[in-house]
This record gives structure tokens, C-alpha cells and sequence, in this order.
């Protein structure tokens, strides 16, 4: 009875072995065997080290010394722990700003390492505001003034030559329109 | 010699989306070190917006160009070779050189091609007095030296029916012409003639009407679906074809600036990865094309339905560089490229319209003013900001 049981359960192997299925799969086994022998092997080296180790008492007293000491170092307390919890929550609404400071810090790097790229913002600058020029009147006048000798003080006559200096005129046309300004302004809130 | 070499990714095209892509992909995945491969000849890079200012003489060329090994990302393989065909079955492309190479994940990033043969006589006549085009390194600064030598006369401005990157830029270069004429003081003897194949000013409504005013403004004449067909630059004449009826027309000139036809890059084109058009055929959301799912397209070559300009490939390319990612880490595509383009429409100097816009051509501005209106300040953004942008963010992949 035994002897057929056992036939039986052979024939049903032998008939599932038929099917392409488990063919493939043996197939699949057969060719793999090679890399799951080494593989387990590797698991057994790995194995044994960690038996070994665990039971090496000393060794792992030391190790335990060790951290136990370096965690100490940190004083970390309760309140380290809670704050780790909030920074965790917020962590995803975190990243994406870390990103952003990343990538500004990065084009900000990359163009201050950029010799071009900052000649051609300094150009640019000077089309918006004529630093160039600004810098060569100022320049001039300093030259001129510190080879001027004249020491002689500013008479009325002169200060009133001054006053008719287009430049001059125009500010106080200026400062004249922006009063006017301030006192329509002042009027209609009062209003 | 055939060589064969292979790469996890490969990218086609070291343009502004090839290595805006490859930055983004190495410093999203740091691992992918030295398994990205760039395929492009080309030894000099281009900031191709400048060359309206150029043109205009408002930017020097030397601004818009650096070496293409100054821009090349640290840790990519950069192949000196142009792409001659896709095998997108057998994952590998072919150059020019001969070289086969092998990849995982193709980026196609090869831009459009200009067809100069469209315009009989068009090669021809850019040697000769009064013709230029701003889309030439070789002859933007013509450009700008026609527009000081123009003493009065008609002055013709093109724009084919074809798409094009930028599809402002034929407008701006004449409006920057315009005003130089008007400081030359010889406005009153000179007819401006803007011809178009396009059938309006520019296709979104909110922009297009602050144009025509400045048409009116400005008293160009403009002509619609007309199309440059034929340049004699000997006899100084331009022939246009109505594109609807056929009629054509012959105009003399005294100075022309012509916008060449332009279309998807042959090599493209004839592959399998190209759709009806040429263009490379992909999603218009995810970028990932629509029958091989390792490649992608971004830029001028792909077949998206939006102005072909940087500030569109600006935000391309993050969306190509993450949903490669996902696709290479077996995660669905998660991010969506909606279309936007920029289009800095230079009406003078010192005067310039912020277009930006979506698919289906609705606006979509950055910043809290009506940026349909001229403004200095969108000027200064785009003569100064934006190159700095470009160079120092965009290709690196932060931008």
C-alpha cells in the first residue's frame, strides 16, 4: 500500500513536471544554481561571523562601553527627543524649502565663480545706473579740487552765480514740484 | 571604423534642454555619475535670446556665446558626433562617425532645424547688401550694421508660416529697428513693411493687442499669411506667396531681414520616433514618448502644441529629467509640463511685454503687474537677468 502511495505521488511529479510552467521554472533553478549556492554560502560566512561575535562576551561589553559613552557625550534628553518628533512631522513641508535654499545656493555659487557673468551684470548695472560715469565725475572733481588753491572765501556775487547753475535750478525745481506734491497730498487727507 | 559604446542614458543634443536635463538628472540622481552620454558636435554653446538685442544693437554676440565644454555638466561622456539615425527596437543611435551607442533611457533634446533651401535665393542673398537674418550667429551682427546704414527707403521684416523657436523675434528685431531709425532722424522716408505667414500679430489675444497698438504706433504696415518664397539679393526684391490663395507678390527693398522657415531636424523626421509632423513624438504632459516608454523628448524637437522658446524648455526639463527618473525607478509619472512658454516681446528699447502663457494659449504671469503693458523693468529682465539665469541656473539644473 505504502509502495503505491509512494508511486502515486511520483507520477503526480513526473505529470507536473510535463507542464512547460514547472519546466521552465527547473530550467530557470538549474541555470541559477551556481549564484544560490553562492549566495547561501555567503550567508553561512556572514552567519558564523555573527554567531562568533555574539559570542565573544568582551567584545561586545567594549562595543557596548563604547556607544554608551559617545550617546552620554551628546546629552541628549527628553526634550532633544520631542524636538526630533516635531522636525520628523515636519519634514515634508521642510525638504521641499531645503531644496530651494540648495538650488539658490548653487546658482549663487555658480555666479560668483562666473567671472562673465558678473562683468556682464556690472555692464548691465551701468546701463541702469551710469556708475562709469558717476565715478569719473566724481573722479574729475576731486582732481580739480585738490589742485585748486583758491582759498579765497565765497562772496555773495558768487554763491548767486551758483544758485543760476542749471543743475542747481533744476533740484530746486524738483524740491519745489515734490512740496507742491506733499501739500496736495496733506490737503485732500484732511478733506 | 565602427565603434560601439553604451550608456544608461543618452542624451541627443547639448542645446539649452540636453544639458539643462543632464544637470538636473545628476543632481537628482548622483548616481547615475559618469552614465550620461551627450551627443552633440557643436563646440560653441549659444544664449540664443541675446541675438534680438544683438541685432538691435543693444547686446554685444560675444555676451550670448561660450564654449560648449565651459557648459558641459562635471561626470557626463561628451560625444563630439552628430545623431544620423534612431533604433529605437535595438535601444541604440547611430553618428555620423559611425559609432553605435548603446542605451537605456534616450533623451532626445536635437532643437529645430532652419531650412535656408525653402527660400529660393535665401543662402545667396545673405552676402549681399541690406539681407540678414537674426537667426545666424554668422549674421546677427549684420543685422545691426544694415539698420545703420539704412538711410530711408523700405525696410521688409519676415516671418514664415512654419513654426519657430521664439515666435517673437521676427516683431522685435523691427521694432528695435524702428527706433534706431527714429534716432537716426530718417523716419519720415521710410516705409516699414512687416510680413507674416502667420494669420495674426501674435496668437494670444492679451498680448496681440497691445501689439497692434504699437503697429499703429509705430505706422507698419503689416500683411498676413504671406510668405517669403523667393530673395534676389542682386536685383534687391523680395517675392511673397499668399498662403491661402497663392497670389504673389514682388517688393523692392532697401533693407530685409528675413526669418527662415524652419522644421523638425531631418534625422528625426525620418526615424520612427517622429509623428505626422517630424517632430518627435511624445505626451504633451510627461514628455515620455508615445509608443517607447525609455524615451523622452524636450525642447524645439518635441511635439509640443506651445512656442518653441527657453523659457519653455525652462520648465521641460525638469519634468523630462523626474519623470526619467521615475520610469528608470519604476514609479508612475508624476509631474506635468502644462505648456508654459515665455515670450519677451521687445517693442523698443527699453520697452518690452512679458508674454507668458500656457497651452491653449492662456496667460500665466509671473509677476504682480499687468505684464500685457510695455515696461522697462520686463526690459532690464530679459537683457540682464535672464542670461544670468540661463547660464548660471538653468544649465545648472537649479533654475
Amino acid at each position: 500500500m505504502e509502495t503505491t502511495n509512494h508511486q502515486a505521488s511520483l507520477d503526480h511529479i513526473i505529470q507536473a513536471l510535463e507542464n512547460k510552467e514547472q519546466m521552465d521554472s527547473l530550467y530557470y533553478l538549474v541555470q541559477k544554481l551556481p549564484e544560490f549556492t553562492n549566495a547561501i554560502q555567503s550567508m553561512e560566512d556572514k552567519l558564523s561571523f555573527l554567531t562568533s561575535m555574539m559570542q565573544d562576551k568582551e567584545s561586545l561589553h567594549q562595543l557596548g562601553n563604547e556607544v554608551e559613552q559617545k550617546v552620554e557625550q551628546l546629552h541628549i534628553n527628553q526634550a532633544h527627543l520631542d524636538a526630533l518628533l516635531q522636525i520628523v512631522q515636519l519634514l515634508p513641508s521642510l525638504v521641499p524649502m531645503m531644496k530651494r535654499l540648495d538650488e539658490i545656493i548653487a546658482f549663487a555659487t555658480d555666479f560668483l565663480g562666473d567671472q562673465q557673468s558678473i562683468e556682464y551684470t556690472l555692464n548691465g548695472l551701468n546701463d541702469v545706473v551710469p556708475i562709469q560715469e558717476t565715478a569719473e565725475v566724481i573722479q574729475e572733481t576731486n582732481q580739480r579740487f585738490r589742485n585748486n588753491q583758491d582759498n579765497a572765501s565765497i562772496s555773495l556775487y558768487r554763491m548767486y552765480r551758483l544758485l543760476k547753475d542749471p543743475t542747481i535750478q533744476k533740484g530746486f525745481h524738483y524740491v519745489e514740484t515734490l512740496l507742491q506734491v506733499i501739500q496736495n497730498r496733506t490737503q485732500s487727507m484732511e478733506e | 571604423m565602427t565603434e560601439v559604446n553604451s550608456s544608461k542614458v543618452v542624451i541627443v543634443g547639448a542645446g539649452s534642454a540636453g544639458i539643462s536635463i543632464a544637470s538636473r538628472l545628476l543632481r537628482k540622481a548622483p548616481y547615475l555619475k559618469n552614465q550620461i552620454t551627450l551627443i552633440d558636435p557643436a563646440e560653441v554653446h549659444y544664449y540664443q535670446p541675446l541675438w534680438t538685442l544683438v541685432g538691435g544693437g543693444q547686446s554685444q554676440l560675444a555676451d550670448s556665446r561660450r564654449t560648449q565644454a565651459s557648459v558641459m555638466p562635471h561626470d557626463v561622456t561628451w560625444i563630439k558626433e552628430a545623431v544620423q539615425a534612431f533604433h529605437p527596437d535595438e535601444n541604440c543611435v547611430i553618428t555620423d562617425k559611425g559609432t553605435t551607442l548603446q542605451y537605456e533611457y534616450l533623451v532626445v533634446a536635437a532643437g529645430i532645424e532652419i531650412k535656408w533651401n525653402q527660400v529660393k535665393g535665401l543662402r545667396e542673398a545673405l552676402t549681399t547688401d541690406g539681407v540678414s537674418t537674426n537667426y545666424s550667429a554668422d549674421s546677427v551682427e549684420d543685422t545691426w550694421k544694415n539698420i545703420q546704414n539704412f538711410r530711408g527707403g523700405n525696410a521688409i521684416f519676415t516671418q514664415p508660416s512654419t513654426p519657430i523657436k521664439c515666435g517673437g523675434a521676427p516683431q522685435k528685431i523691427m521694432y528695435l529697428a524702428d527706433d534706431a531709425f527714429a534716432k537716426a532722424g530718417i523716419k519720415d522716408k521710410t516705409t516699414i513693411q512687416f510680413y507674416s505667414g502667420t494669420g495674426s500679430i501674435f496668437a494670444v489675444p492679451r498680448y496681440a493687442k497691445t501689439l497692434e497698438q504699437v503697429i499703429t504706433r509705430k505706422a507698419i504696415k503689416a500683411s498676413y499669411l504671406m510668405d517669403l518664397v523667393e530673395i534676389d539679393g542682386e536685383q534687391k526684391t523680395a517675392t511673397f506667396q499668399h498662403i491661402e490663395t497663392g497670389d504673389q507678390t514682388t517688393e523692392s527693398y532697401d533693407m530685409i531681414h528675413v526669418t527662415p522657415p524652419m522644421g523638425a531636424p531631418a534625422f528625426i523626421a525620418s526615424s520612427s520616433l517622429a509623428n505626422s509632423d517630424g517632430w518627435v513624438d511624445v505626451d504633451p504632459y510627461t514628455l515620455q514618448h508615445t509608443s517607447y516608454t525609455n524615451i523622452f523628448s524636450a525642447g524645439d524637437c518635441a511635439s509640443l502644441p506651445t512656442s518653441k522658446t527657453g523659457a519653455a524648455i525652462r520648465q521641460q526639463a525638469p519634468v523630462a529629467a523626474n519623470n526619467l527618473l521615475a520610469a528608470m525607478n519604476g514609479q508612475p509619472l508624476q509631474h506635468k509640463y502644462n505648456g508654459y512658454t515665455s515670450c519677451p516681446l521687445v517693442t523698443g528699447v527699453n520697452r518690452l511685454i512679458m508674454a507668458e502663457f500656457t497651452y491653449d494659449n492662456i496667460p500665466a504671469e509671473t509677476f504682480p503687474i499687468d505684464q500685457s503693458k510695455e515696461r522697462m523693468s520686463m526690459y532690464l529682465v530679459k537683457k540682464n537677468l535672464l542670461p544670468i539665469m540661463y547660464w548660471n541656473g538653468m544649465l545648472k539644473g537649479t533654475m
